[in-house]
């Protein structure tokens, strides 16, 4: 009989052994390479205890445990206003600015465990699964064609609020019943919103995420009452029905609110996902013609240029009981920090794997995370992305990079550029 | 351990000494079949191991629950009445000989 040796999550060595939380967090991709090539780096220790895990097999396995559970929302809350990441000083703000930034938690099924999270979830995922999307495939098609025009009669797009942010929200606009309006109002708040993924806030900063959560919160949830109960609206009625057979407690407050709080992604990091798509298909010097002369390419360039860039760096889980894996005992309530951005270019699983790679087989990384928790729209955001990229390489579109001086967003779990200016023409060849 | 073979889309054959107790995915995966993805890791999350089973097997095999039958009904390949995930499957003894065709998209 033999007894494996367990080292608990405590005994690990910390991140910061090895290079200061503020290099870490400052490009993540960075830091997991220099990481992954040190010995003893597999599993970390983080923050408050956390385990991080720099691995593709690790996070995968992981990510599929169902030991591993949500964050739940007053956890989420607590880290989004007074957890001290040890970057600055903490300010806790009133119960009464948060309000509507805890809605939006609260309704999310990425914040819900057993035995909501699973109908909640599946509320979500029925609508989103490959098949079920292809209705929307027409109206995603017209909406990137009239981006292009758009953006063919300016001297500069800035990619990412011009192109993606506004394909992404009209495209859902459209079909939540939100008007073009309201669409453009929700562009501007998602921009003001993904101040939550930064590792830490300035009270100011704090207060305009809260401030736009609350707005967002309201705007959309207002919207989508109303498209509903003036009725015709598939999605909406579909999701409503479901939403009542569902009883369970802590379930979405409304039709209103379950959209506004889960249809963030769709608005916000499925734009984020084309932006890093086009960057790297435009960075390499030979994709762009590649997929025009093969533009059944375009799914290549949405794995491989998500693989590189997944727009989310991490997902953070929650461990709902004691578990062991690979000689590391994680007790319950335990943080568990997949860092995809690491996991994405393991080379364990990727040959070079920092290189960009049309030829590259598929293989499905882990960019929309795993198991239980895997993103119930990555399926949408396979289709809106393709679209736009084939709208982008059509042979009368020219697209590229102004300058070569790209610089990543630092300190934050989003992998987004601080800016993407292009060139968008139509031409004749 | 009951051999097993998955076919591919274009007739491919791909012969698999399965372990028993292991599911059907798991084997597929780990002799490298192409076209068994399993995103999920094999909770009937995703449908990317969606595949069409021998149909006299079908007798053998637990029944899809209803959250299999969702996934289902969303996968991008055609749904027959021998459309499993393969997540969802143990591999028992009485497999042996079983075919198990691969589709020709997963997501």
């Amino acid at each position: 009989m033999s007894t494996t040796q367990l080292t608990s999550v405590a005994d690990l060595p910390a991140i910061e052994d090895f290079i200061t939380f503020d290099d870490f967090s400052r490009d993540f991709v960075e830091a997991a390479r220099e990481l992954r090539g040190r010995e003893g780096t597999d599993f970390l220790r983080g923050p408050m205890n956390s385990l991080v895990v720099l691995r593709n097999k690790d996070a995968r396995t992981l990510a599929a445990n169902p030991a591993l559970g949500n964050v739940p929302a007053d956890i989420v809350l607590w880290m989004a206003t007074e957890a001290d990441l040890g970057s600055g000083p903490v300010t806790k703000p009133d119960p009464e600015q948060t309000e509507g930034y805890g809605r939006f938690l609260r309704n999310q099924v990425f914040t819900t465990n057993p035995p909501l999270h699973q109908p909640y979830r599946n509320l979500l995922v029925r609508p989103l699964m490959p098949r079920n999307i292809l209705r929307f495939a027409p109206a995603a098609a017209r909406l990137a064609q009239e981006l292009v025009e758009e953006c063919a009669g300016r001297d500069q797009t800035d990619f990412s609020r011009e192109f993606a942010g506004r394909f992404v929200t009209r495209f859902w606009a459209e079909q939540l019943g939100l008007s073009r309006d309201q669409a453009a109002h929700v562009q501007h708040l998602m921009e003001e919103m993904s101040l939550t993924f930064l590792l830490t806030r300035t009270p100011e900063q704090s207060q305009r995420l809260f401030s736009a959560a609350a707005t967002y919160m309201d705007v959309v949830g207002e919207a989508v009452r109303k498209a509903w109960s003036d009725g015709g609206n598939a999605l909406l009625d579909n999701m409503a029905a479901e939403l009542t057979t569902i009883d369970v407690e802590g379930k979405p407050e409304d039709i209103g609110s379950l959209v506004a709080s889960n249809f963030f992604d769709g608005f916000h990091t499925i734009g984020v996902a084309i932006e890093n798509v086009v960057f790297r298909m435009l960075s390499d010097g030979t994709a762009l013609e590649q997929i025009r002369a093969d533009p059944a390419l375009v799914t290549s360039a949405f794995y491989e240029g998500t693989r590189l860039e997944s727009p989310l760096i991490l997902s953070q889980r929650l461990t709902l009981q004691d578990v062991e894996y690979n000689g590391v005992s994680v007790p319950a309530g335990t943080p568990v920090v997949m860092m995809w951005a690491s996991a994405n270019r393991d080379p364990e699983v990727f040959d070079d794997p920092d290189s960009y790679r049309l030829t590259r087989q598929i293989q499905h990384g882990a960019t929309f995370g795993g198991g239980a928790h895997l993103c119930p729209g990555r399926n949408v955001a396979r289709m809106l992305t393709e679209i736009a990229v084939t709208a982008l390489t059509a042979p009368d579109v020219d697209i590229a990079l102004v300058g070569d001086d790209h610089e990543w967003a630092a300190h934050t779990m989003m992998r987004q550029l601080t800016a993407l200016p292009v060139t968008i023409r139509r031409v004749h060849r | 351990m009951p051999e097993i073979r998955f076919i591919e889309a274009d007739g491919t054959p791909h012969r698999v000494e399965a372990v028993v107790g292991q599911s059907l995915k798991q084997a597929a995966l780990d002799h490298l079949v192409p076209g068994i993805i399993g995103d999920c890791g094999g909770c009937a999350s995703c449908g990317t191991c969606h595949a069409y089973i021998d149909e006299k097997y079908l007798p053998l095999l637990p029944p899809a629950d209803e959250n299999e039958e969702m996934i289902l009904e969303g996968v991008p390949a055609s749904r027959t009445s021998n459309s499993r995930l393969t997540c969802q499957i143990p591999v028992t003894a009485d497999m042996a000989g079983m075919e198990v065709q691969i589709p020709d998209t997963q997501f």
